[in-house]
Parts: structure tokens; C-alpha cells; sequence
């Protein structure tokens, strides 16, 4: 007798185990409706950035609001590290800056006047699942720079075209102390800048 | 022929959207966007027609336009050759597909390093997989260290003499010395595996990294044709990433490309 309610209970045991690998491996992936839910966020996020990139740049708006904008901007990253590959057409200088060092660049720019333009957002058909655990998209966008010097420089006009590829991040965020469900975010990663070239 | 035709067609869309109110410049921008195939991940989707090129008429276009519009158009050898027209009207009677799961393609970077104080740029050959564990990742596959002078030269009277142990392998001191025909006294079998040099190259710390230069793509698993595709970086509608070199191919051909271009062992 005790030997077969040991058995059931070793059953049991490893029936119940399997159920939960099931379940968490079921939970490590993202169904097909989930990820073209993330693709709507995605624009939205890229949206963002695009607005906090424009105050940043604007020159006419508060500086205490460019500088939030920054916070803001950097907030949409996975982390800090992430970087912005930045690529001249001239030559083949290639710059990697921390995304905060970027948009302070940008904020501290030598213009009179700024003007940033974001272009339509291509998005990466689908996401695909690193080894990691987290899925990875990218996001490509143009950016049509306007900058003005003053008039002691000679209102010089200073325009450039860039390609932005953004790489999307989803990373699962395990469920907080108490808490019942883990859930997924999307973050911004890496960026590569490329100057479109005008011939 | 038709690549001309392609050709009209995108000077006389640009030139209609150029007339619209807005800025000449932002409306020729928009349109070169729409054009622009922006990722490798868009080249699929144009090549198997889940996106396609937009034309004037707001038809949809074939499958024939829209591989020939995958193709760089500055390239007189690719659209003076018939291959081309080939190539897109047997993708139309096949409806081949390309993907990102696919086997047999091939990425190569163009990796510089500096070393000794000179610049040198070494393709690397990438491969996507489906990892045995989770999701998919990209792996080193083969270096290229052809701008190293790192071939091996081989010498078939050079060997190291019978009972030459006997000596305390003389000729093995002979042949560590002279360096440059080390390779002579190996098996005539023997081929160097390049991807390990690099990698003690790279883990070593005797070339430092720079920079990736250029990145290509190689296609050689649909049957009978080889392609490159490469970002063509352009103020012009026809841009971005597309189809640089084509090629009718056999599979021994194909095995070459891998072993010569790519450097798999």
C-alpha cells in the first residue's frame, strides 16, 4: 500500500513539474497576435522618440523641457549602454556614442535654429527570438536634419538625410514579489545612423 | 528592356510627385522612402510579394516587376545581362520564396582591424540558425584572410627525411626556421581552417578592431542561380538593399562559391 502511494505520489510530483516547464515555456513565447500588438507599440514608441528628439533639437522650447526630453528619450532604451553607431557618407569614420551623449549633442548643437523631421517607420516583418529569451525587430527610419546658424555666422544652412535602424528589444519581465503574472516589454536598443549619400 | 522601362517609370513617379505643393525636396524624399527597400527583412517581403514596389497606376505590381525592381539598376552588367529577366520570370512561374529560416544563405561583414599600424579589412562569414536551445542567432562561419597574405605555401620536395628522429628532428628545426614553407611538411591533404586563425588573431590582441565597412548577403539556395544582395546607400528611388551581382550556377559551383568566396570549410 505504501509503496504504491509513493508511486502516485512521485507520478504526481513529476506530472505537476512538467506542467509548470509546459507552462513557463508556453510563457517564453510570444503568440503571433502578441507580436502584432508589440509592432503597434513599437511605432508608438518610435513615435516617442521622435517627438523628445524634435524638442531636444527645437531651439525656441523651454531648456528645462529639452532637458526632460533627454531623460525621457534615454527612459525608452533597454539600458544606459545602448549605443548610437553614427556613420559619415564622406568617409568611413565611424563614431559609437551612449544614447544619452547622443541626444546631449544634439541639445548643445551650434545652431540658431534646428529643425528635425522623422519619416515614415518601416518596421522588421515579424520578431524573432534570441537565444536570450528575448525577441528582437528593427525599426527603420529617416531623419531629415535642418540647422541655421546665426547671423554672425551668416545664417548658414546646414541640412543632412540619415537612415536610422533601431533595434527593438522584448524582454519578459518576471512577475514583481506577490505578484501573479510575468509580463512583456518593449525597449529601444542599439541604433546604427547612416548618412544617406547625395549622389 | 524592361529594366529600362523600370527606369521610366521611377523617373516619371518622382517627377509627378516633385509637381505637388509641398517642397520639391520632401516630396522627392517621401517618394524615394516608399521605393527604398530599408531592411533585408523588406527584400523578402518584396521578393515574395507580401510588399510591393508602389507603382504609378496603384495597381499591384507581378512578381516579375517586382523582382526586377529588387535589382541595382546603376549596374549595366546586371541589366545588360538577360539573366536578369531570367532570374524574375522564373521566380514569377516558380514563386520561390526567401526567408529568413531559409538554409544555404550567407551574410559576409566586412570587418577592419588595424594591424602592425596598417588597416586591413577581412570579410567574415555569418550564418542564421535555429539555435538547439532557444530562438535563432547569427554565427561566425569563415574569415577571409586573403588581405593578411596568410595563404599557405606548399613545396613537394620539402619533408621532413626518414629516421629523422633519430637525429632529434633536425629538419623540423629546419623547417620551424624557415617560416614561410611550414605548410610543406604537412599532409597533402591538409587545409587550413582560416576561421581558427582569426579567431587567435582577434582573442590574441594582434589585430585590434575598427569598424564594420560593408555588409553582403549571398544567396545560393534557390536552385540554379547565386545572388548578392548589398545596400546601395543613394539619393535616388532605387536604393537601399538590392540585388548587386546574379548568377545561373551549378551545385559543384555552388560548393566553390562557399569554399573560395566564402571560406566554409
Amino acid at each position: 500500500m505504501k509503496n504504491i502511494l509513493f508511486t502516485v505520489f512521485v507520478s504526481f510530483v513529476c506530472h505537476t513539474s512538467l506542467l509548470a516547464q509546459n507552462t513557463e515555456e508556453h510563457e517564453a513565447i510570444l503568440t503571433e497576435a502578441q507580436k502584432k500588438d508589440f509592432r503597434d507599440q513599437a511605432q508608438h514608441v518610435i513615435g516617442a522618440l521622435a517627438d523628445y528628439v524634435e524638442i531636444i533639437g527645437n531651439k525656441d522650447a523651454q531648456m528645462g523641457s529639452r532637458k526632460k526630453s533627454v531623460d525621457l528619450a534615454v527612459k525608452l532604451f533597454m539600458t544606459d549602454s545602448n549605443v548610437i553607431e553614427v556613420s559619415n557618407a564622406q568617409n568611413s569614420d565611424i563614431k559609437r556614442i551612449p544614447v544619452r551623449t547622443y541626444f546631449m549633442k544634439i541639445l548643445w548643437l551650434p545652431y540658431e535654429k534646428v529643425t528635425i523631421t522623422w519619416y515614415d517607420v518601416y518596421l522588421s516583418p515579424t520578431f524573432d527570438l534570441g537565444k536570450d529569451g528575448r525577441y528582437y525587430g528593427t525599426a527603420t527610419v529617416h531623419q531629415k536634419f535642418v540647422g541655421v546658424s546665426s547671423k554672425e555666422y551668416g545664417n548658414g544652412k546646414y541640412v543632412d538625410i540619415t537612415e536610422k535602424k533601431i533595434q527593438i528589444i522584448i524582454e519578459k519581465i518576471p512577475a514583481a514579489p506577490g505578484g501573479i503574472e510575468s509580463s512583456w516589454r518593449l525597449f529601444l536598443g542599439d541604433i546604427n545612423v547612416q548618412e544617406t549619400k547625395q549622389k | 528592356m524592361i529594366l529600362r522601362y523600370l527606369c521610366l517609370f521611377l523617373t516619371a513617379t518622382s517627377s509627378l510627385l516633385c509637381s505637388a505643393q509641398e517642397d520639391p525636396f520632401d516630396a522627392f524624399l517621401k517618394g524615394k522612402i516608399k521605393f527604398e527597400v530599408k531592411q533585408l527583412g523588406q527584400f523578402f517581403e518584396r521578393f515574395n510579394m507580401t510588399d510591393t514596389v508602389p507603382l504609378i497606376s496603384g495597381k499591384t505590381p507581378s512578381k516579375y516587376t517586382n523582382v526586377l525592381s529588387l535589382c541595382d539598376m546603376r549596374n549595366k552588367h546586371l541589366t545588360n545581362d538577360s539573366a536578369v529577366l531570367n532570374f524574375a520570370a522564373e521566380m514569377q512561374r516558380t514563386g520561390q520564396k526567401l526567408g529568413y529560416h531559409d538554409s544555404n544563405w550567407f551574410a559576409t561583414a566586412n570587418a577592419v582591424f588595424s594591424i602592425n599600424g596598417s588597416k586591413k579589412e577581412i570579410p567574415v562569414t555569418l550564418k542564421y540558425i535555429k539555435n538547439k536551445g532557444l530562438g535563432y542567432s547569427w554565427i561566425i562561419i569563415g574569415a577571409n584572410l586573403d588581405a593578411l597574405g596568410t595563404e599557405l605555401k606548399k613545396s613537394n620536395t620539402k619533408s621532413i627525411t626518414p629516421m629523422n628522429n633519430e637525429i632529434n628532428f633536425i629538419d623540423l628545426s629546419k623547417a620551424l626556421e624557415r617560416k614561410k614553407e611550414i605548410a610543406s611538411y604537412t599532409d597533402d591533404e591538409f587545409n587550413p581552417d582560416y576561421l581558427s586563425v582569426f579567431l587567435y588573431l582577434v582573442e590574441s590582441g594582434n589585430m585590434s578592431f575598427l569598424h564594420i565597412n560593408k555588409v553582403v548577403y549571398h544567396f545560393l539556395n534557390l536552385p540554379g542561380w547565386i545572388f548578392t544582395v548589398e545596400n546601395f546607400n543613394r539619393m535616388d528611388y532605387n536604393s537601399g538593399w538590392l540585388i548587386a551581382g546574379l548568377a545561373r550556377s551549378t551545385d559543384d559551383a555552388k560548393k566553390n562559391y562557399k569554399k573560395n568566396i566564402l571560406k566554409i570549410h
